[in-house]
């Protein structure tokens, strides 16, 4: 299959997943102090002791 | 000592190796023939390399794996084999990744590499340089993916334990096909140098056991730390009916349900919000961070598919990738507040039992579907949140193949999750983890 068959092809299946993120709202998930994929998750948005 | 070793829990194999009852010389070799008996039927092992093992058997330190041979996915370097992630080609110099010296360590003997999904970019363990990897119930299906190879090589008795990595699920999806316990780590448990996975914030090895025993063996000398047995009957166990209960195939559905009410935990419902955006999220991430750091001159060497996502993912649109982020710093949270009212959280590993090879659709009640994306949505949100995840067979399907069982942990606690396992092997009178799957037979 030629490259951009195949490209079309996976944009084909993956697309339609991708528009439920592509429509999202923003304001409904502001930016969080901590998203450091190396410490674990907290269960309060309010910025971190270490990090105040 | 009449039965072949490998037929032997992998506890077992270490304490036969400890007592003297077994050598770490003998079961080596009785192990190369075994992988070399069952796997041309799976295609679980990549290569082999006796000198080097017995190089290893020579110089193993006492330890709790001392003398036993395992196997590690191609994307760990070894000091003599740099990790090729499935692809033709050395990705990364040979030397002593944080995964080998931790097997060192222990005593371990690396007998093998197992194959996998070329780069970790699918589910099903299809696309490899190495052809496909079959499953250990019925070589014509899927074994899993990323980490097939590794899953199948201990489902079809090759090994006792092995190393795999996940970035999407690709240990806990290959667990749940193959008929395996294998448990993902916490992000960033055990060293990253030498290790594909240190290009991805996604993810973390883990260990593939016949059983929670031979996981929780395995899972100490990775982690370097005693994870003591607790008890696993007294758990609180959160059920997140949506997404991750729909559009389940009727028989997994009914086997993870019955695993559930069977073991007698106390079960909440929980809603953990905007969960159906995990998988967006998590594969936009997957895919740019696996295929990121892949050198531009390998690219005419990698499978056509392979080189189509890598097409794909460099086109991904920056506001896409930060409302993922967006996203994921949400799911962390919503994680994080369910962890506070529940021990783990519980759902099918996989949404249909392991497709054919020649034919990788899964049949789900919405209708035919392809693996990749109903698989993710299963399992990326343990990703995204970096928390250690475990699936355990808790039943057959009426195809014959395995059926696994999801469990979720707090960040760090891997010991629940095996708790959590060796319950439920308890209450099913360990029915799925020994029964012996369809490549037992073949020699």
């Amino acid at each position: 299959m030629a490259a951009d068959d195949l490209l079309n092809l996976i944009a084909t299946s993956f697309e339609p997943v991708m528009a439920a993120l592509d429509a999202i709202d923003l304001a409904e998930f502001p930016l969080e102090p901590d998203l450091d994929p190396g410490r674990a998750p907290r269960p309060s948005n309010a910025t971190s002791p270490d990090r105040a | 000592m009449s039965a072949h070793p490998q037929d032997l829990p992998l506890r077992e194999q270490a304490r036969a190796l400890a007592s003297g009852e077994l050598s770490a010389g003998e079961l080596l070799d009785a192990t190369l023939v075994r992988i070399e008996a069952r796997n041309p039927a799976l295609n679980a092992i990549a290569a082999t390399f006796p000198d080097e093992s017995r190089a290893m058997v020579a110089a193993a330190p006492e330890g709790p794996l001392a003398g036993v041979p395992v196997t590690v996915k191609d994307m760990f370097s070894l000091p003599w084999r740099g990790y090729r992630n499935g692809t033709p080609r050395e990705l990364n110099p040979p030397g002593a990744s944080g995964a080998f010296r931790r097997l060192r360590d222990a005593g371990a003997v690396i007998v093998g590499v197992d194959n996998q999904h070329e780069l970790g970019l699918g589910t099903t363990g299809l696309v490899s340089a190495h052809g496909p990897s079959g499953n250990p119930w019925n070589p014509a299906h899927c074994a899993g993916g990323s980490s097939g190879g590794s899953a199948a090589a201990v489902g079809g008795r090759m090994v006792g334990g092995s190393i795999g990595s996940d970035s999407g699920g690709s240990m806990r999806l290959p667990a749940g096909w193959s008929g395996v316990v294998g448990l993902k780590f916490t992000f960033g448990a055990i060293p990253y140098d030498g290790y594909s996975g240190a290009n991805s914030t996604l993810s973390a090895p883990g260990v593939f056991g016949r059983d929670s025993a031979d996981a929780r063996l395995m899972a100490e000398a990775m982690l370097a730390r005693s994870l003591p047995a607790g008890d696993g009957a007294a758990l609180r166990i959160g059920v997140v009916r949506s997404p991750f209960w729909s559009d389940i195939d009727a028989e997994v559905e009914a086997a993870c349900a019955g695993a559930i009410a069977a073991s007698g935990w106390v079960v909440e419902d929980l809603d953990l919000p905007y969960a159906e955006l995990a998988a967006p999220a998590g594969g936009v991430r997957a895919s740019v961070e696996l295929t990121a750091a892949v050198p531009r001159e390998v690219l005419p060497d990698l499978d056509d598919l392979t080189q189509g996502m890598i097409a794909y993912s460099a086109r991904v649109p920056a506001l896409r990738l930060l409302r993922a982020d967006r996203v994921r710093a949400r799911m962390r949270r919503e994680m994080a507040l369910a962890f506070d009212r529940v021990d783990v959280l519980a759902w099918p590993s996989n949404p249909a039992p392991a497709p054919p090879i020649a034919n990788p659709v899964l049949h789900l009640p919405s209708g035919p579907a392809l693996p990749d994306m109903a698989n993710l949505r299963q399992a990326v949100i343990g990703n995204l949140a970096g928390v250690p995840g475990i699936s355990v067979p808790v039943g057959r399907h009426s195809t014959g193949l395995p059926i696994g069982l999801q469990l979720l942990g707090r960040w760090g606690e891997e010991a629940p999750l095996l708790d959590a396992a060796a319950h439920l092997e308890d209450v099913s009178n360990r029915a799925w983890v020994d029964a012996l799957p369809a490549v037992a037979g073949a020699s």
